[in-house]
């Protein structure tokens, strides 16, 4: 028999899994090709950094690097320099959560605002320091802003609608393990 | 139990950390290798998305469809507004219908006194927008047609009125078509009457601008703008828009091709596209004439 807490975190795992094959395929929709307007937010950064905020466990770093190498590929991105940042942020992120101490929203909001923008940054000044074209200062900006207004959002839809939440004392069985 | 598990933690996390570093690593150097060799990557990028994206293709359509339809519903929204559009727009073309005309019949006339016969080695072959590329940092749209259909990198594609990008990564199946305003698209056209030589620059806005141009004077907004087929990257002679000038005083082209409905693109056979094989190599100096033969083909001409 496969041990409940198992399946659960598995399904959980596939459930992320679905999630952002689902906002990949929206996002590659052929509609909204016109340039210039406010460009939309990153979904599956929020997505992952509020699920890693919740429950680590359900988002395994191997999972994380998978998804987001596969959407490198797809969005025509450099392969693997976005990736890696994701790594590395969402390695930041999970020492965070796993911390003794529950981190309250509004400083989770800061704290996830502050690692994307950094991860940006990073991203932006690589491209500047080998030459590639990229976008310029205002879209790359609105681009930080945007999923920055996004995430408190994200963080609705995945406490209310998926049910991703904090682990409590009633979650843990007589072991300490968490269900 | 709990005491093991726990001791396992203080154990696992320097290794967990290891490897986690390893795994950046790898990632970098994916990039590294897409940094240095780029066609190989580029490859293999399109044979992913040629196995990824027409597994959607099922759910593509009828999500595109609901949208468009959408789009549609809201129109008729303004639809009194658009009817007086329409009969102003209506009242130009009656004038305009009456100059093609007369163009025509002396285009023809032209045509008959001159025996000329056009270019019969430019066809097309046509294909569906599958997807864009869902960045806001890249504007490019992919085909439903591909190596199978005899699709080659770097021939160009139109929609029924203008040119809308070049074809760059071809999969089996399917056909990545960076499209003009695209920051990596640079297009050398030329703006007539004038007859001016420019660049066409893609910077991510729905009307890119020109560059290099000799005579800033001669070009005024209104002038078309067309492929100049220098350096055989495109055909000659392909409608690129019109010129206009942008808020910011630069001259921009506003393009033909209706960029909001990119849907049905011909790709056209142009058998002199080059290939790209490498990611380029150094001009060494000895491949280059020697600059007194540089310096004595062009005296004649002055003298």
């Amino acid at each position: 028999m496969v041990d409940p807490a198992t399946s659960r975190r598995l399904s959980y795992r596939a459930m992320f899994f679905a999630l952002c094959a689902m906002l990949i395929f929206l996002k590659l929709l052929p509609i909204g090709a016109v340039p210039g307007g406010i460009p939309a937010p990153d979904l599956m950064f929020c997505f992952m950094a509020a699920w890693m905020m919740r429950r680590p466990n359900y988002v395994p770093v191997l999972l994380v690097a998978f998804i987001f190498v596969l959407s490198d590929i797809v969005f025509l991105r450099p392969i693997g320099l976005w990736s890696a940042l994701i790594v590395l942020g969402s390695e930041f992120l999970r020492s965070r959560s796993t911390g003794p101490s529950e981190i309250p929203v509004p400083a989770e909001i800061a704290l996830v605002s502050f690692v994307f923008a950094a991860m940006f940054a990073i991203y932006s000044v690589v491209f500047v320091l080998l030459g590639t074209p990229h976008a310029e200062l205002k879209t790359a900006a609105l681009h930080v802003l945007t999923t920055v207004i996004a995430y408190p959002f994200v963080i609705g839809v995945t406490h209310f609608i998926l049910r991703v939440r904090r682990a409590k004392p009633s979650d843990l069985d007589a072991g300490g393990n968490l269900i | 139990m709990a005491k093991d598990r726990r001791g396992q933690e203080e154990y696992g996390r320097p290794i967990r950390r290891i490897l986690v570093g390893l795994l950046v690593l790898v990632l970098l150097a994916s990039f590294a290798v897409w940094r240095i060799d780029n066609p190989r990557m580029e490859r293999f990028r399109a044979a992913v998305i040629d196995k990824v994206v027409p597994s959607f293709d099922w759910a593509l359509v009828p999500v595109t469809k609901f949208s468009r339809m959408v789009d549609d519903f809201q129109s008729y929204a303004r639809i009194y507004e658009q009817n007086q559009e329409l009969r102003r727009e209506l009242q130009q073309l009656k004038s305009w219908r009456e100059a093609a005309l007369q163009l025509e019949q002396e285009n023809a006339r032209l045509l008959d006194l001159n025996k000329v016969r056009l270019n019969a080695q430019l066809t097309y072959v046509t294909g569906v927008v599958l997807t864009d590329n869902g960045s806001p940092f890249r504007r490019s749209v992919l085909l439903n047609v591909g190596a199978r259909d005899g699709i080659q990198d770097g021939w160009a594609t139109m929609d029924g009125l203008g040119l809308v990008g070049r074809i760059s990564g071809v999969g089996d199946k399917t056909a990545r078509v960076i499209l003009l305003n695209d920051t990596n698209s640079r297009v050398p056209v030329t703006i007539q009457p004038s007859g001016q030589k420019a660049l066409l620059v893609g910077d991510n806005s729905l009307a890119p601008p020109v560059e290099i141009i000799e005579n800033k004077e001669d070009v005024r907004p209104g002038d078309r703008v067309v492929t100049s087929g220098d350096g055989k990257v495109f055909p000659a002679d392909l409608l690129v828009g019109q010129i206009v000038l942008g808020p910011d005083g630069r001259l921009r082209v506003k393009l033909a091709a209706d960029y909001g409905r990119l849907e049905f693109l011909r790709v056209l056979r142009n058998p002199e596209a080059p290939g790209i094989a490498s990611s380029g190599d150094l001009i060494s100096a000895d491949t280059l004439p020697p600059i007194e033969e540089l310096i004595t083909d062009a005296e004649p001409g002055d003298g």
